[in-house]
């Protein structure tokens, strides 16, 4: 079964997957996801960028119920809470994704966060749908 | 700032909950009565020379594409001028500055100001929050309201030790509150125990931390100071407003434990009214969470950052505190129907300043109430209004 991104262009698919964003050659900005206008200088000279795989946890929660689908694309028949949190990446920029960690006993702010693929649904084609998250450091360590 | 000084004359709303029997014209007409009946010498309809309605979504009733044009023939005002305000969940209280702007400006001498909305017709599929939500472009479509917001209660709790407890005295306060307002959708009292106890939704956020969905709408009459007199020995002015933007993605943000929008739209209303936040004697602010009225009560000046959630559960916010706080129940007792949201946390200020509170009444020592509303993707857009019993 080949696995997809959610959405084009977002993210790239590998043993280590990365996120894709932009980054201002006149002001340095980084940006997720891509766009071709800086938001804080107004320049038009963004360069694709790989962004750190590795980031810091800034705050979160839990989604603790399904969201109405649509526009939720994840299955709400089996809904398991999922984390949410804001992951910092050193020096680029904060972004918003799933964490694998649902439990609240498990989370903190400041804790070292990796990114990883989280499996979202499957299309008609029989592709596997993909998006990004991050999961704990210490738990892949542990696991 | 030159502008013309702007009395409120009549203020008022209807019932606030499920309202599945009347339609969204007939909720502002009732309004509208309302408030015309609140004008103390009389009120002649045709005297409103334009309209101002704040409905954030046509979509939940059936009436897509459609602005604020069916208001007019629906009060039998057909032919005034009257525009429809969108502006997120402080879609009401900008409706309220645009309308007195409008008076402010000498181009209108009475300027009417609805906020409708119905929430309940449509399902939750096809409602506001499935719409709205649609979240961060690409993480989870789907993204819901209470993730937007939950994040901050996190991040407050670990910045400042803010506890469960102290953002459950929230909700028991307002339902407090709610349980003495004829109009909130909700008045029965709880206790920090059945919100800590309610269904988990996100994180540190139960159900009770959360606000209901709820129909209804409320009115405002502004005209001209200088003819304030002709309809009322007791006016209420509009001392200032404020309006900011900041950035839509959360991710974007600075910082997670306060709301700039607030914080720049409580600054430019404090300046042009000429006040401090301590000369403010009650405020209704936007609790859509437990966790945001903590957050508003910071951001507009009234405790130290941080100290938010001591102050909520020390009683300072209460009827008898040092700065009573969403009197009328705010919109986790009396509801949260956008587009008159505002409008009718301006008629709750309306009230309080003209000693007309009743068991909610507080003591007005400076004579200043301030009401804000914060939305769009959690703090988008932020509207601050200030009114007064003063004469300017």
């Amino acid at each position: 079964m080949a696995q997809v991104p959610v959405v084009e262009d977002i993210l790239e698919l590998s043993d280590e997957p990365h996120l894709v964003g932009s980054r201002c050659r006149s002001c340095g900005t980084h940006v997720f996801p891509r766009q071709d206008g800086c938001p804080r200088c107004t320049a038009t000279d963004m360069e694709r960028v790989a962004l750190a795989r590795r980031g810091t946890l800034w705050t979160w929660t839990v989604q603790g119920f399904a969201p109405k689908a649509p526009p939720y694309l994840g299955d709400t028949e089996h809904f398991e809470p999922f984390g949410v949190g804001y992951v910092e990446l050193p020096h680029e920029l904060k972004v918003e994704a799933r964490l694998t960690e649902a439990d609240p006993e498990r989370l903190h702010v400041g804790m070292e966060m990796e990114l990883v693929l989280v499996p979202l649904s499957t299309d008609d084609d029989g592709n596997e749908i993909v998006t990004f998250g991050f999961q704990p450091v210490e738990e892949e360590r542990s696991s | 700032m030159a502008w013309n000084r702007v009395a409120v004359v009549g203020a008022g709303l209807i019932k606030f909950g499920e309202l599945f029997e009347q339609s969204y014209e007939q909720m502002a007409a009732d309004a509208f009565s309302a408030a015309t009946d609140n004008v103390d010498l009389g009120f002649e309809p045709a005297q409103v020379e334009a309209a101002i309605v704040a409905t954030q979504r046509g979509t939940l009733w059936g009436q897509e594409g459609i602005g604020g044009n069916t208001i007019p023939s629906a009060i039998g005002l057909s032919g005034i001028p009257c525009t429809r305000v969108e502006n997120a969940c402080p879609s009401g209280s900008d409706a309220f500055r645009i309308g007195a702007m409008a008076v402010a400006s000498g181009v209108h001498d009475v300027v009417l100001v609805i906020g409708v909305e119905k929430m309940r017709d449509k399902s939750t599929e096809e409602g506001l929050l499935s719409r709205a939500a649609s979240g961060h472009p690409i993480f989870t479509r789907g993204e819901t309201a209470p993730v937007l917001f939950a994040p901050f209660a996190t991040r407050h709790m670990h910045d400042f030790g803010t506890t469960r407890e102290m953002l459950a005295s929230v909700a028991v306060k307002n339902h407090h509150n709610g349980a003495l307002d004829p109009y909130a959708h909700f008045q029965n009292e709880i206790t920090i125990e059945d919100v800590i106890n309610s269904v988990p939704v996100c994180h540190p956020l139960h159900l009770l931390d959360c606000c209901p969905q709820t129909d209804g709408a409320a009115a405002a009459i502004l005209v001209s100071a200088e003819r304030a007199e002709q309809f009322t020995d007791k006016p209420v002015y509009v001392a200032g407003f404020g309006v900011a933007t900041d950035h839509p993605y959360l991710h974007e943000k600075t910082s997670y434990n306060s709301l700039k929008a607030t914080q720049m739209a409580a600054e430019r209303a404090y300046e042009m009214a000429g006040i401090e936040p301590s000369q403010v004697d009650m405020a209704e602010v936007h609790d859509c969470f437990t966790i945001t009225e903590i957050l508003d009560i910071e951001d507009l000046g009234f405790v130290d950052k941080g100290k938010g959630g001591v102050a909520s559960l020390d009683g300072e916010t209460s009827l008898t505190g040092r700065i009573p706080i969403n009197t009328s129940g705010g919109l986790l007792a009396k509801g949260h129907p956008i587009g008159a949201t505002g409008v009718a946390q301006l008629t709750e200020c309306w009230w309080q300043l003209r000693g007309e509170a009743e068991a909610r009444q507080v003591e007005m020592r400076n004579g200043y109430a301030l009401q804000h509303n914060v939305g769009g993707r959690g703090s988008g857009v932020s509207v601050v209004n200030i009114l007064t019993n003063q004469k300017p």
